[in-house]
């Protein structure tokens, strides 16, 4: 072959800066799009993009991988798998679809950001990858979602959920508005590609990746892996920045803006991810909990790569190992307990031998979060279902949008932490969420959660039909009722019937 | 007269409720308010013991409200929190 | 399970029970009123940003600079349609068949770039040619990556998703060629070790007379920040400019100094451009649907047309061999902005 290596060019093709001379660099690179941090172009320069690739091997590699995807019998192998498919996992895929879908096309505006603000010539074709594998990511689990719309109306939330005011969607809305889609280029990489693409995406890829292989999901199962392997390629842009900025003695700003994206995209992925995992994988097939693939793929890795790449672990640690054993478990519980808000049918999953699980995975988990079922599982033994459902709403945080919650049972950690910011009272499920908004209050205030829209008169009238239209439920698609009729519950009625 | 969202943290719930209470409401009316949206949802019910009404502290020792003092002669305001607890 | 159906019912306040079953769909409810079978295309394609749905791009305080910048730029454009995610690239292209399309096209360029190596083809150039090349040629990924670059603002400010998939092909296309450029740059290096290549492409993209006026116009446009006229100033002039010059006129002096690579390999660049000027038509008859439309885009067209025609007469002026080139070059930059409904 007398073709030349890429290595033999490589380097040619990103140096393609330029000394502008008949624009100021200044409105060639907006501060607000490009870097605010005063970091000087010839130090973003030495910008080494870890992993590389040519265009050509892309085209080539990529037409590849989605060959396989796409094709008839992939297709008619997950008809046959949805349409037996438990609930419970059909809420995972529900959930999973809508959320993330729109989500990665999104992305591409992130990278947009970086390969036409960028001040590195790497990063800018590197982020032109990754835009297209972010275009990637959006069309392929649209198509799949598409295939079962016509098995499901609740499918039709893949497309429909972002455009939606669904309250879990205000609070995907919110984390991706501020971290990937109103930063500058280069705290978009720090964000968006290192502590969100680098630091979680794994629980995801690898940890949703198995429980999909042992239900038997196996396109789902490559589907993701697939998509981690570009991740793994275009989430490398987010070190040589920071790197670059620590050298150039912005460690403190690169530290917060990781801080900052970490905790907001967690607090998404343990609902996304954490509740599947613990509740609605059926139990004979879950593999590891939700703790220990964060423990496993995250944390150690997490600690890691911070250390690495010269950043300390963030200030709230302990708050965010406290978390992972606590979020997601309020959350299952609050979506259960309003699940006609949700457009999965959210299932209760704490039957004995699924209790007997939990508490072995989340020691204490009975005297908590088990007090809060058992009010829930007497009243369906005494067939009070509609004590079962609220007829009010849990207030919800103003950065991350979920209910303030925290263990339940005579332990009783829930606490709201409030901030007053001209004349107005916000509301937070921790101090960090706290934290985030306080120091940067002028980019936080004036948000409205679902419950604030209540009370400001955005949503009228002031009644739960209105508010569940609002957000998308019997509009969209019907919301959820619990996905298995409460079979979960059986085994405690004759301990119930044996009492009376 | 006028409605006003406050917060009920709950004895033993797992979540803070926003619950609409009237500036007339006496706290054991307040009380019973936010009952009616956590017992035999979220909280068993403790029959005999009475619910008292107390402003959410850092370390939950502020002194319960007198029962019909009225959600205006405390001085409520929108999302003031609650503890709302069994007594004894 | 009931049947599916193209209905999007809207629930009655009296009877809303939110947890009855709705039917299933066909496809997605938005695409299901159009009352014909969606195209893939249209499946994962269409109606994809959220932050053109209310007033508000971002979920953040309206004063945070970016959520100004896209109010401004986006929002406040003067360019305005009532429905921009009704617009559809006429190849409909996705993400796949973008990749199968191009992997074939790599294919037929690694193929002519490794047929021309065996022949020693460089080394049959002559010193003249040799000089332009590292001139005229060579610098032009500076040119090109303004190019990957102004594409790359058309994706993250443009009002629908339709819109912003052809500006992302666009500018990943950019990108190929940056690469295939650079390649070359490399590749000629080796047999021309005193003509500079490699080493001199900056400064001459800076400095030489012939880029000055394709600098001005690039430096140009990606400050032009309001989406529409980004759009009419890298779409209607900037790039036919840079094909027309460029591409088409390069590619003819090739020829005459028989550079048939360098022909060829352009002529395989124009293929990606005839692609964005179809996408680029089909957006500006949509546009002109909206009375108004079309004559701010003229208006548009006649601000930014000098410096299109000024950077094709200074590049044109040095290529050797191709007295005609200029002309020819404006010519057919009016001819395809005339093929989309304006006249010079």
């Amino acid at each position: 072959m007398a073709l030349l290596d890429r290595s033999e060019w490589y380097d040619i093709a990103r140096e393609t800066n330029w000394t502008p001379s008949f624009v100021a660099e200044s409105e060639l690179f907006p501060d607000e799009m490009s870097d605010p941090y005063d970091v000087p172009v010839e130090a973003w320069e030495t910008f080494d993009e870890p992993y590389k690739i040519s265009y050509r091997q892309y085209v080539n590699i990529q037409r590849e991988k989605d060959a396989a995807a796409y094709s008839v019998k992939a297709a008619l192998s997950r008809q046959r798998f949805y349409e037996s498919a438990d609930v419970g996992y059909l809420n995972l895929i529900k959930m999973h679809y809508a959320a993330i879908a729109l989500s990665e096309y999104a992305a591409c505006h992130s990278d947009a950001r970086m390969t036409r603000f960028g001040r590195a010539p790497g990063m800018r074709n590197m982020a032109t990858f990754g835009m297209l594998d972010e275009m990637r990511h959006g069309q392929i689990q649209l198509w799949f979602p598409h295939e079962l719309v016509g098995n499901d109306r609740q499918f039709d939330w893949a497309h429909e959920a972002h455009h939606s005011k669904n309250w879990a969607i205000l609070a995907a809305r919110h984390s991706l508005d501020d971290v990937m889609m109103s930063r500058d280029a280069n705290t978009t990489a720090m964000m968006l590609n290192f502590a969100f693409e680098v630091g979680l995406t794994n629980i995801q890829m690898i940890g949703l990746a198995n429980d999909a292989a042992n239900m038997g999901d196996y396109t789902f199962q490559n589907l993701i892996t697939s998509i981690q392997s570009d991740e793994a390629r275009h989430a490398q842009i987010g070190v040589p920045v920071i790197e670059i900025m620590i050298e150039n003695g912005k460690k403190a700003e690169a530290q917060y803006a990781v801080d900052v994206a970490f905790w907001r995209i967690w607090r998404i992925f343990a609902i996304a991810v954490g509740v599947p995992m613990d509740y609605y994988i059926p139990l004979e097939k879950r593999e590891r909990s939700f703790k220990e693939y964060m423990h496993e793929f995250v944390i150690t890795q997490y600690e890691r790569q911070l250390r690495d790449v010269g950043l300390d672990r963030p200030w709230y640690w302990d708050l965010f190992l406290d978390d992972i054993e606590n979020h997601h478990h309020c959350q299952q519980g609050g979506i259960w307990s309003w699940r006609e808000t949700v457009w999965w049918h959210p299932v209760g999953a704490v039957s004995p031998p699924e209790r007997e699980w939990l508490e072995e995975k989340y020691p204490g988990w009975n005297e908590t979060y088990g007090y809060y079922w058992d009010v829930i599982i007497d009243q369906l033994v005494k067939d009070r279902e509609e004590m079962t459902h609220q007829n009010c709403m849990p207030i919800c945080c103003n950065v991350c949008q979920f209910p303030i919650s925290n263990r339940p049972g005579p332990v009783w950690k829930a606490r709201v932490h409030q901030t007053d910011h001209e004349g107005r009272r916000y509301n937070f499920c921790t101090p960090v969420c706290k934290w985030v908004f306080e120091s940067d209050v002028e980019r936080y205030a004036g948000n409205e959660t679902i419950v604030d829209r209540m009370y400001n008169g955005t949503i009228q009238p002031q009644t739960l039909d209105a508010v569940l239209k609002y957000m998308g439920i019997g509009v969209i698609s019907e919301g959820g009722r619990d996905g298995h009729d409460y079979r979960w519950a059986d085994p405690y009625r004759p301990v119930a019937d044996a009492a009376e | 007269m006028a409605m006003l969202p406050i917060l009920s943290r709950f004895q033993y719930d797992a979540h803070i409720l926003a619950v609409e209470v009237d500036t007339d409401f006496t706290m054991d009316q307040v009380a019973a308010a936010c009952a009616e949206h956590c017992i035999n949802h979220h909280v068993k019910d403790q029959p005999g013991k009475r619910l008292r009404v107390r402003r959410t502290t850092e370390d939950d020792s502020a002194e319960p409200l007198p029962p019909e003092m009225t959600v205006a002669e405390a001085g409520l305001q929108m999302y003031d929190c609650l503890d709302i607890y069994f007594e004894g | 399970m009931s049947e599916p159906t193209d209905e999007v019912p809207a629930p009655e306040a009296d009877d809303f029970d939110p947890t009855a079953p709705m039917p299933p769909l066909k496809t997605w409810s938005h695409l299901a009123k159009q009352r014909r079978r969606p195209s893939e295309y249209e499946v994962v394609s269409t109606n994809l940003l959220w932050s053109t749905d209310g007033d508000m791009p971002w979920a953040l305080n309206p004063e945070i600079p970016l959520n100004k910048w896209y109010l401004k730029y986006r929002n406040g454009s003067p360019l305005r349609h009532d429905d921009w995610d009704g617009f559809r690239d006429p190849d409909q292209l996705v993400y796949r068949t973008y990749n199968i399309l191009q992997d074939g096209q790599e294919t037929y360029v690694d193929g002519l770039l490794d047929e021309f190596s065996e022949k020693q083809h460089d080394k049959g150039l002559d010193e003249a040619w040799i000089a332009a090349l590292a001139r005229l040629y060579t610098p032009a990924r500076y040119l090109i990556h303004s190019v990957q670059m102004a594409s790359a603002y058309l994706v993250q400010i443009v009002p629908a998703s339709t819109i912003e998939n052809c500006a992302m092909l666009q500018s990943a296309d950019q990108m190929r060629w940056v690469s295939r450029i650079a390649y070359r740059t490399k590749e000629l290096s080796y047999s021309w070790p005193d003509a500079r290549f490699v080493a001199g492409e900056r400064a001459a993209w800076e400095q030489e007379r012939a880029w000055l006026g394709f600098r001005e116009l690039m430096e140009k446009v990606l400050c032009a920040y309001d989406w529409g006229e980004h759009f009419v100033a890298l779409q209607l002039v900037a790039k036919p400019a840079i094909d027309e010059a460029f591409l088409r006129q390069l590619g003819i002096a090739a020829q005459r100094n028989g550079d048939t690579l360098l022909g060829l390999l352009l002529a395989a660049q124009m293929a990606d451009s005839d692609r964005s000027r179809r996408w680029t038509r089909a957006l500006v008859d949509y546009a002109a649907q909206t009375d108004g439309n079309r004559a701010l885009m003229a208006e548009w067209i006649a601000k930014w047309e000098p410096l299109g025609d000024q950077a094709i007469e200074a590049y044109c002026a040095e290529l050797p061999d191709n007295p005609e080139a200029a002309r020819e070059a404006r010519r057919a930059a009016g001819e395809f902005r005339a093929s989309c409904g304006f006249d010079a």
